[in-house]
C-alpha cells in the first residue's frame, strides 16, 4: 500500500466511524473511490505524481472528517432546535437559580457550610439543564419518527382554547372547589379515625379560609368566559396571571401562619402540598411573563 | 481582510448556486453516472461542484426515493452508479418547469425598471 492510499484509508475510516453502522460500508467504498479518482485527476492535471502534499490538499478541500460525516448522515437530529434555544436557556438558568435560591438561605443563616453546599446541592442543581436537554432530545427523536402533519389550531394560535380539555378542567376545578369548601362539614360525617385526621382547625376556618371561595369562583368565571369566547385574549391572560399571583399569596399565608388541620401529620402533609402548589403557580406565572406579547414601538421617522 | 466563507456576497452566491444544484444533478442523471463522472460532466458544462457536496447530495436524493443505484465492478475500484427512477423523472420535469418560470420572472425583474 502506498503512502497516499494509507492516508486516504485513514481519512475514510475517520469519516465512516462517525456514521450509523448501516451506511458505513456503502459510504466508505463510495468515498474512497471518489477520493482516489479525484486525486489521480489532480495529479494528471498538474503533470506530477501523487504526493503527500497533493493528497493533503485534496483532503483539506474535502473537509474535516467530522464535517464530512455530518454531510452524509441524514439521520441526525438537532437536540435543541435554534428557535427553542432562548427558551431552553431561560428555563435552564431559571431552574438552577430557583434551586440555589431555595437551598442557599440556610447557609447564609449559618446552618451549613458553603463547601458542602457547593459539592452537594449547588452542583447537584445542574441536573435540571441536563434533564431539559434529554427531554428535548426525546421530543425531537419522536417528532423525527412521525410524518409531518399540518399544525393544529392551538399550535398556530397558542391562546386558542381546546374545548374538551377546558371543559374537563372546569369540571375538575369545580369538583375540587366543592370538596375543599365542604371538607369541614364532610369530616363530621366521616368515620373515625378519618374524621379526626382531617378535622380542619377552627381558627383557620374563622380567619384564613375565607379567600378560597372567591378565588375558586373567579377561576371558574375566567375559564368559563375563555371557553365561551374560544380563546384567551390579553385581558383574560392578565386576569389569569392576577389570580395565579393571588393563589401564591394565599397559599404562602396558609403555609406560614398557624395550622390548617388539627392533626399535626395531616397539617404537615397539607402544607407540603400547598408549598408544591405555590411553586407550580410561581412557575406558571414566570412562564406567563416570558410568553407575554412583546410591545412593538413604531420607529421614529427620519427627518 | 474578509473571510471568503463568511463574506456576504460569497455566501449569497453559494446559496443561490445551492438551490440550482439539485436540478443540475438531476438533469445529468437521465443516464447512469457515478459520482466522479457526474462531477466531471457538470464541470465540463460549466458547473464546478465541490467533491464534498456532490456525494451527500446524491445520497440524499437516493434516500428521498428519486434515484436508483447499483454497484459495478469494471476493473477499477467499485463504483456506485446512479440514475433517475420514475419519481426522479417526474421530479425533473416538475423542477424544470418551475426553473423556466423562475428564470423568466427573474429576467423580467432584473431588466425592467422598477
Amino acid at each position: 500500500m502506498t503512502r497516499y492510499e494509507a492516508v486516504l484509508d485513514d481519512y475514510v475510516g475517520d469519516v465512516v466511524r462517525r456514521l450509523p453502522v448501516a451506511i458505513r460500508a456503502d459510504v466508505g467504498l463510495e468515498l474512497r473511490g471518489l477520493l482516489e479518482e479525484s486525486l489521480q485527476a489532480r495529479a494528471e492535471e498538474c503533470g506530477v505524481p501523487i504526493t503527500d502534499a497533493l493528497t493533503l490538499e485534496l483532503l483539506r478541500s474535502f473537509g474535516e472528517p467530522a464535517a464530512v460525516a455530518a454531510r452524509y448522515d441524514t439521520s441526525t437530529f438537532v437536540v435543541i432546535p435554534a428557535h427553542h434555544s432562548r427558551r431552553y436557556l431561560q428555563l435552564a438558568i431559571g431552574g438552577v437559580l430557583l434551586q440555589w435560591a431555595l437551598t442557599v438561605p440556610p447557609i447564609i443563616v449559618g446552618a451549613g457550610d458553603l463547601g458542602t453546599w457547593w459539592t452537594g446541592q449547588g452542583l447537584g442543581a445542574l441536573w435540571w439543564p441536563g434533564a431539559l436537554a434529554l427531554g428535548s432530545a426525546t421530543r425531537q427523536w419522536w417528532r423525527a419518527r412521525r410524518t409531518a402533519r399540518p399544525p393544529v389550531d392551538h399550535q398556530i394560535d397558542r391562546e386558542r382554547v381546546r374545548p374538551a380539555q377546558e371543559r374537563l378542567a372546569l369540571v375538575g376545578i369545580g369538583l375540587g372547589a366543592l370538596f375543599v369548601c365542604a371538607l369541614p362539614w364532610l369530616t363530621t360525617w366521616w368515620p373515625q379515625p378519618l374524621a379526626t385526621a382531617f378535622a380542619v382547625d377552627s381558627t383557620f376556618l374563622a380567619t384564613r379560609a375565607w379567600p378560597v371561595l372567591p378565588l375558586y369562583l373567579a377561576v371558574l368565571l375566567v375559564r368559563g368566559f375563555a371557553l365561551r369566547r374560544g380563546r384567551r385574549d390579553q385581558v383574560l391572560r392578565r386576569l389569569e396571571a392576577g389570580l395565579h399571583a393571588l393563589w401564591v399569596v394565599v397559599l404562602t399565608w396558609w403555609c406560614l401562619d398557624g395550622p390548617v388541620f388539627v392533626a399535626p401529620r395531616t397539617d404537615a402533609a397539607a402544607k407540603g402540598v400547598f408549598a408544591l402548589a405555590t411553586l407550580i403557580a410561581i412557575a406558571r406565572l414566570v412562564e406567563m411573563l416570558l410568553q407575554r406579547r412583546p410591545t412593538l414601538h413604531a420607529p421614529t421617522p427620519a427627518r | 481582510m474578509t473571510d471568503p466563507k463568511t463574506d456576504t456576497p460569497h455566501a449569497l452566491t453559494l446559496e443561490l448556486r445551492r438551490g440550482a444544484l439539485v436540478l443540475a444533478v438531476l438533469s445529468q442523471l437521465r443516464t447512469p453516472q457515478y459520482g466522479y463522472s457526474l462531477r466531471q460532466a457538470l464541470a465540463e458544462r460549466g458547473l464546478a461542484i465541490e467533491e464534498g457536496t456532490l456525494y451527500p447530495l446524491l445520497r440524499r436524493l437516493d434516500a428521498q426515493g428519486v434515484l436508483e443505484s447499483d454497484w459495478r465492478l469494471e476493473g477499477g475500484p467499485p463504483r456506485r452508479y446512479y440514475r433517475l427512477n420514475e419519481s426522479g423523472l417526474a421530479l425533473l420535469r416538475s423542477l424544470t418547469e418551475t426553473w423556466s418560470e423562475l428564470t423568466t420572472t427573474m429576467d423580467r425583474l432584473l431588466t425592467e425598471a422598477p
